[in-house]
C-alpha cells in the first residue's frame, strides 16, 4: 500500500507550455537588456538617484581665495503642514573654496536676529514657529575664523492647511477600495454570479474523503487554536459546513475537537444542520463535535491522542495555528492520514507545507471558504481584493514599462509625501 | 512488521535523542568557545550603524522603544544593551519607552547596566561620566501601543508627564535633555526593538505621519517580514536576531576600542554555528532517509 | 567553577531547568514554573496598569477635578476635557465600564457600544497607514526604473526579479480567473517564489529558536555554574 506522507504532492510542477512561457521570457529579457544598455550610455544621473538633492560641502584649505557668499535661493511655507514651519534653500557660494558650514539666522518682529541651526547641508526646514508672523532669513558662510553672509530673504510667514496634499494617493486609493468593495457587494447580494476560481486543495477534499470511506475510517477536521474573531476561524468554520456535507453522502464519521467554547457551539450547529438538511438527522452523532479544553497545548496533545488512537484517514487542519501546528501535523503525518491544511499564520505555513499532503496558504483558504459557502460579504470581500490587487498590478507593469522604455517620472504619481 | 528498514528506523528516532544532540553541540562551545570571523551585513546592521554614527554628536536623540520581553531577551537584549552603548560613546542622548509592561524591568535593567559600566570607566579615567536626565531618559510605560505612537508625534509632555521615576518631564533642572524635545520632529531616529511587527507600526504611524527615519531590532523569526521595508527605504537598516546584535557588538568594540562591556549576543555565536551546521546535516539525513525508503517501498512494489 | 551565590540567579537556574523538562515529558514541575510565570507576569501587569494608566488617567483628572470644587466651588472648567483635572473623564469611563455588561445576560448587547467606538476608532486609524505604508510605498518600491538601471548589474537584476517575483505571486493568489494559458506557468512560478519564501522564514525561525536555547544555557553555565570566564 503506498503511504501518504510529506510533501510529495506540494511539490510544484512547472509544466511547461512552451510558445507563451518563451515569448514573455524572451520579452521580459529584451525589456531588461534594452533599459540596461539605455541605462549605461546615459551621462548623468536621471532624477531621483541624487538623493535629497541637498550637497554636503567639502572642506578644502586654501585660505588665499576672495571667499565669495552664499545665496538663498529659496524660502517658503512648507505647504500642506500643520504650521509652524518654513523651508529654506541656499546655493553655497561660487569659487573654489567651499565654507567649514552655514550658519542660518532668522529675524522675527522684535527685528532682533537668532541662530536658527549650524548645518553643512544647503537647506534647512525651521520649526516651531508661530503661524501667521512675518520672518527673514540669512545665511553665514563659515571658513575657519571669517565668514561671509548672504542677502536677507523676503518676509515669509507660516501657514497651517487643512488639507495634506502629499497623501492624495492613499486618499485616492481607499476611496477607489471601497468603490469597488460596495459594488460586489451590492453585486453579490443581488445574486450576481461572482465567479472565483476552484482552490486546488479542495479538490483533493472529495478524494480524501473517499479514501476515508474506502478504509473505513473516521474524518478529523481540526478548526484551529484561535476563537471567533478570527477570519481564519470563520473561513475553517465554512470549509467545516462543506466537508461534513461530503461525509454524509460517503457516510463516514466525523470528529470535531474544538479549544474555544463559541466556536464549539458554532461547529456543532453547523455539524448538526448539515446532516438535517441532507436528510440524515439520525446520523448526527452528538459526541462527533465536542469540546476538549482551553489550554493551548493540552490541545495539541488532545488531538494527537486522537489521531494516534482513531487513526484518521483524512486529517483538515484548517484555520489559525501557532506554536502547536508542527505537533499536530507531524503526529498526523506519522499516522499516515492524508491531510489537508490552511492558516493564514505565515509563521507556520511552512510547517504544514512539509508535513501536511496539501496547504491552503493565506488568502486560498478565505477564497476557499467564499467560494465554499457563497457568502456574499465573503465573495465581494474577495472580489475586491482581487480586482485592487489586478489595478496594483498593471500599475506596478505599466509604471515600469514607461519608466524603463521612455524614461517618464511615472513614480512621482503614486508617491506619498 | 519487524521489517523495518534502516532508513524508516532512522525517521522514526525518539526526538529525545535529537535534543540531546543539539544540546550537546549547543554546550560545548559554550564552554569551550573558539573565534569565528563575524561577518557584517552591509545592508541591515552596517546600515544603520553608519546611520548613527552620522547623527551630530551632543543634539541627536535616538528614541527607543523598547518592547523586549523576557522569552525573547537572549535576541534583543544585546541589541538594547549595544544602542545604548553606541549613543553614548557618540554623546547622542537617548530616549527611552516601553509599550508592554514585561518589558519594563529589562529595559531599566540594561539603561542602568551600560550606564554602570560608562561610570565605571570614567572614574579610572576613561570616557565620560553618563547622567540621568542629561544623556538618557527613561519615559517608562504607556498602554495601549498606537496611544503614545501617536501622540509622541504631538507633544512627548501629554503622553508623558512624568518619567518612569516619577520627574515632572517639565522639570528641566532634572531632566535637561526634555528642553529641547518635544515629539517627533526634535528626534532623529526611532528604534523599535520588538519580537512582533511594532516596527511596521511605527513605519505606518510614526514615519508616515510624521516623517521619522525608523529602525528595527527584531527576532530572527520575523525578519522575513521586514525585508520589504528594508528594499523601499522605510527602514534604516536592523538587526536581525542574535547574529545581528553580535556583529552590531562587534562595530562599537571596533570603533571604540575603550569599550569593554560584556558581549553577550557574541558569546553565544559559536554555540550557533556549530548548532546550524548540526541542524543543516539532520535535515540532509532526514532527506536521505525519506527518499530512499520511498525508493525502497516502489521497489517492493 | 564558580556557582553563582546570588539567590535570585539559583530561582532562575532552577526554574529554567523546570521549563526544559518538558522536553522530557510534561511533568507537574513544568507546570508548576508555567503557571507561575504566567501568574507573575499576570500580577506584575495588573499592577503595572494601574499605577501607569488608571491612576494618572482616570483617578487622578477626577481626584483634581474635585478638589478643586471643594476650594473654588463649582465652576465650569472642571468640565472642561483639555483641562488636566476635569470630570469630563468620567463620560470615556462609563463607556469603559460597560464592558462589563457582558456578564448581564439581559444587557449585555451593551457591550457593543465600546467595542463598536475602539474598532471604528482603530479601523479609521490603521486603514489609511496600512495604505500607505505597507501598500502604496511598497508599490512605489517594486516599479523599476532607470534609476535602478544605473546602479550596477546585480541591484538591477534583483529589483527586476523582485518585481517579477511579485507580479507572478499576485497572480497566483487571484481567484478571479482560472490559471489557464500563460497564466499557469506565470503563477506556478509565483508558487515557487512563494516556497522560497516560505524556505527562508523556515531557516530563520531556526536561527531564532536556536539563539533562545544558547541564551538559556550561556546563563545556564557562565553566570549560574561560572564554568565560562
Amino acid at each position: 500500500m503506498k503511504r501518504f506522507q510529506g510533501t510529495n504532492r506540494n511539490k510544484v510542477k512547472l509544466k511547461v507550455q512552451i510558445p507563451p512561457v518563451r515569448s514573455v521570457l524572451g520579452l521580459l529579457t529584451l525589456l531588461f537588456a534594452v533599459s540596461w544598455a539605455q541605462a549605461q550610455d546615459m551621462d548623468t544621473l536621471p532624477a531621483g538617484m541624487t538623493g535629497s538633492g541637498m550637497d554636503a560641502v567639502e572642506v578644502s584649505e586654501r585660505p588665499e581665495v576672495v571667499l565669495n557668499s552664499p545665496e538663498i535661493t529659496n524660502v517658503m511655507d512648507v505647504p500642506s503642514d500643520d504650521g509652524g514651519m518654513i523651508l529654506i534653500n541656499w546655493k553655497s557660494p561660487e569659487g573654489d573654496t567651499k565654507p567649514d558650514h552655514y550658519i542660518l539666522e532668522l529675524k522675527g518682529p522684535d527685528g532682533l536676529w537668532q541662530i536658527a541651526t549650524r548645518t553643512v547641508l544647503t537647506a534647512y526646514q525651521v520649526t516651531g514657529l508661530p503661524n501667521f508672523v512675518p520672518f527673514s532669513f540669512r545665511v553665514k558662510a563659515v571658513y575657519g575664523n571669517e565668514f561671509t553672509v548672504s542677502d536677507i530673504s523676503e518676509e515669509v510667514v507660516a501657514k497651517d492647511h487643512w488639507v495634506k496634499l502629499g497623501k492624495l494617493p492613499v486618499f485616492i486609493a481607499i476611496f477607489l477600495f471601497v468603490v469597488i468593495l460596495i459594488a460586489f457587494l451590492h453585486a453579490a447580494r443581488s445574486g450576481v454570479d461572482l465567479f472565483v476560481r476552484r482552490i486546488s486543495g479542495l479538490t483533493e477534499v472529495e478524494n480524501a474523503i473517499g479514501r476515508a470511506t474506502e478504509m473505513g475510517k473516521p474524518v478529523l477536521y481540526v478548526p484551529g487554536s484561535s476563537s471567533i474573531e478570527d477570519v481564519a476561524t470563520l473561513a475553517a468554520l465554512n470549509i467545516l459546513g462543506e466537508v461534513a456535507r461530503r461525509t454524509v453522502h460517503h457516510d463516514v464519521k466525523i470528529i470535531c475537537p474544538n479549544r474555544d467554547p463559541i466556536v464549539y457551539t458554532i461547529a456543532r450547529e453547523i455539524v448538526k444542520e448539515t446532516y438535517a438538511s441532507e436528510g440524515r438527522p439520525d446520523a448526527f452523532d452528538p459526541d462527533s463535535v465536542f469540546f476538549m479544553v482551553p489550554d493551548q497545548f493540552a490541545y495539541a496533545a488532545g488531538v494527537d491522542g486522537i489521531m494516534v488512537r482513531e487513526k484518521p484517514a483524512t486529517i483538515f487542519l484548517m484555520g489559525m495555528f501557532w506554536a502547536e501546528s508542527l505537533i499536530m501535523a507531524e503526529t498526523g503525518a506519522s499516522t499516515g492520514a492524508v491531510q489537508i491544511a490552511g492558516t493564514d499564520a505565515v509563521a507556520q505555513l511552512p510547517f504544514f507545507i512539509t508535513a501536511c499532503d496539501y496547504t491552503l496558504i493565506g488568502e486560498e483558504l478565505y477564497a476557499a471558504s467564499a467560494y465554499l459557502s457563497r457568502e456574499p460579504l465573503l465573495l465581494a470581500t474577495l472580489k475586491s481584493q482581487d480586482y485592487g490587487k489586478l489595478i496594483f498590478m498593471i500599475i506596478m507593469a505599466v509604471f515600469t514599462f514607461l519608466a524603463l522604455l521612455f524614461g517618464l517620472d511615472v513614480v512621482s504619481l503614486i508617491q506619498v509625501r | 512488521m519487524n521489517d523495518r528498514t534502516i532508513w524508516e528506523k532512522m525517521m522514526q528516532v525518539d526526538r529525545r535523542v535529537i535534543y540531546l544532540i543539539v544540546a550537546i553541540v549547543m554546550i560545548v562551545p559554550i564552554i569551550f568557545p573558539f573565534d569565528l570571523p563575524i561577518k557584517i551585513s552591509k545592508r541591515t546592521t552596517l546600515k544603520l550603524f553608519n546611520a548613527i554614527e552620522k547623527f551630530p554628536e551632543q543634539r541627536s536623540v535616538f528614541f527607543i522603544s523598547a518592547d523586549l520581553n523576557p522569552q525573547d531577551q537572549p535576541e534583543l537584549y544585546p541589541m538594547l544593551v549595544s544602542w545604548i552603548r553606541h549613543c553614548f560613546h557618540r554623546k547622542i542622548k537617548v530616549l527611552v519607552m516601553c509599550l508592554y509592561p514585561t518589558s519594563l524591568g529589562l529595559a531599566e535593567q540594561a539603561l542602568n547596566q551600560v550606564s554602570t559600566e560608562f561610570n565605571n570607566r570614567a572614574s579610572q579615567g576613561i570616557g565620560r561620566r553618563i547622567v540621568y536626565g542629561e544623556d538618557y531618559v527613561f519615559l517608562g510605560y504607556k498602554p495601549p501601543p498606537i496611544v503614545p505612537i501617536l501622540g509622541l508625534g504631538e507633544n512627548i509632555f501629554d503622553v508623558f508627564p512624568r518619567d518612569f521615576y516619577g520627574n515632572e518631564l517639565k522639570d528641566y533642572s532634572t531632566l535637561p535633555m526634555m528642553e529641547n524635545i518635544k515629539n517627533y520632529r526634535d528626534m532623529d531616529m526611532i528604534g523599535s526593538i520588538a519580537a512582533n511587527t511594532l516596527p511596521v507600526t511605527y513605519i505606518a504611524y510614526a514615519q508616515a505621519r510624521y516623517g521619522i527615519a525608523v529602525t528595527g531590532g527584531v527576532t530572527a523569526v520575523s525578519v522575513a517580514d521586514f525585508y520589504p521595508y528594508l528594499d523601499s527605504g522605510q527602514l534604516t537598516g536592523m538587526l536581525e536576531g542574535m547574529k545581528g546584535a553580535a556583529e552590531y557588538e562587534g562595530l562599537i568594540r571596533e570603533t571604540f576600542p575603550e569599550e569593554d562591556g560584556r558581549r553577550l549576543a557574541t558569546e553565544g555565536m559559536s554555540a550557533q554555528s556549530t548548532t546550524h551546521l548540526a541542524i543543516i546535516l539532520m535535515v540532509v539525513l532526514g532527506n536521505v532517509c525519506f527518499f530512499m525508503q520511498r525508493r525502497h517501498e516502489s521497489r517492493r512494489g | 567553577m564558580n556557582i553563582a551565590m546570588d539567590f535570585w540567579t539559583w530561582t532562575a537556574a532552577l526554574l529554567t531547568l523546570a521549563i526544559l523538562s518538558f522536553l522530557w515529558k510534561d511533568n507537574p514541575t513544568y507546570r508548576a514554573a508555567e503557571h507561575l510565570y504566567i501568574g507573575v507576569a499576570n500580577g506584575y501587569s495588573v499592577t503595572l496598569i494601574w499605577y501607569n494608566v488608571v491612576v494618572p488617567n482616570m483617578i487622578d483628572p477626577i481626584a483634581g477635578a474635585y478638589r478643586q470644587v471643594a476650594r473654588e466651588g463649582m465652576n465650569w472648567s472642571v468640565l472642561n476635557p483639555f483641562q488636566e483635572a476635569n470630570f469630563f473623564v468620567i463620560i470615556p469611563m462609563m463607556v469603559g465600564a460597560l464592558y462589563i455588561t457582558r456578564f448581564i445576560p439581559k444587557i449585555s448587547w451593551m457591550v457593543r457600544i465600546p467595542i463598536g467606538l475602539t474598532l471604528g476608532y482603530y479601523t479609521a486609524i490603521s486603514i489609511p497607514a496600512s495604505f500607505e505604508a505597507s501598500i502604496l510605498r511598497q508599490l512605489e518600491a517594486s516599479i523599476v526604473t532607470r534609476a535602478h538601471m544605473t546602479m550596477g548589474f546585480r541591484p538591477a537584476l534583483w529589483v527586476f526579479l523582485v518585481l517579477i517575483g511579485t507580479l507572478s505571486t499576485l497572480i497566483y493568489f487571484f481567484f478571479s480567473t482560472e490559471h489557464r494559458g500563460i497564466l499557469k506557468p506565470i503563477s506556478n512560478f509565483g508558487i515557487l517564489v512563494v516556497m522560497i519564501g516560505f524556505g527562508a522564514s523556515f531557516g530563520l525561525t531556526v536561527m531564532a529558536r536556536i539563539s533562545l536555547a544558547i541564551g538559556r544555557f550561556v546563563f545556564l553555565f557562565k553566570d549560574w555554574l561560572g564554568l565560562v570566564y
